[in-house]
């Protein structure tokens, strides 16, 4: 309840502000750290998307009038991100663990890593809201 | 956690749509409750027994019980 309270045309302007200024100030100063060029570009990339994700997402679900974000649908979304983060994290050690592994050869440059992160967390996240969604 | 909401809201004269605008929940939060694939908070159960006029203890009863 506390949640569909709070998400509201203001909370959603002022996250949107919030992402563009972590965005912007990435893009700026993000070079300066000197991660590495294809990293930090990997890095824009992810918090872009995300970005996109949230400001697309969140304007059709407050154009929705029926989509109500009480109790249930707060503890839905809280169960599948902290599952789709664990899960995210066991497939992440693996797949490293693969592209040590003498075994298998494969290569990725940090960009597709990340990119790889980014797409493959946000895919995990809603097959697992889908998921909470059908169940509970 | 089973329930005995459908029971209390049928013989309120309720439907699920208007028993959630009452208690500020979506429909599907109580088909969800009703059906027993979501137990609810304690402010909320709180708030349907008082809109269904009853209890707590009354309105949620534990599986075994």
């Amino acid at each position: 309840m506390r949640m569909k309270e709070n998400f509201n045309l203001k909370t959603y302007i002022v996250v949107n502000i919030v992402l563009a200024v972590m965005v912007a100030a990435f893009l700026l100063f993000g070079p300066s750290l000197r991660m590495g060029e294809s990293f930090t570009a990997g890095v824009d990339t992810g918090m872009v998307a995300g970005w996109l994700v949230f400001t697309v997402a969140g304007g059709v679900l407050l154009r929705r009038r029926k989509v109500s974000f009480d109790e249930r649908t707060a503890s839905i979304f809280g169960k599948a991100s902290m599952v789709s983060f664990w899960l995210l994290v066991f497939l992440g050690s693996v797949f490293q663990l693969v592209l040590r592994s003498d075994l298998v050869t494969l290569s990725l440059s940090a960009a597709e890593a990340m990119a790889l992160l980014c797409s493959g967390g946000l895919v995990l996240f809603l097959v697992v809201l889908l998921v909470c969604w059908k169940t509970s | 956690m089973k329930n005995s909401i459908r029971e209390m809201r049928t013989a309120a004269g309720l439907t699920q749509e208007e028993l959630g605008r009452k208690a500020g929940v979506s429909r599907q939060t109580i088909i969800s409750i009703e059906g027993g694939r979501y137990d609810p908070s304690l402010a909320l159960a709180m708030k349907l027994a008082g809109l269904l006029g009853s209890t707590v203890e009354n309105l949620f009863f534990p599986e075994e019980e």
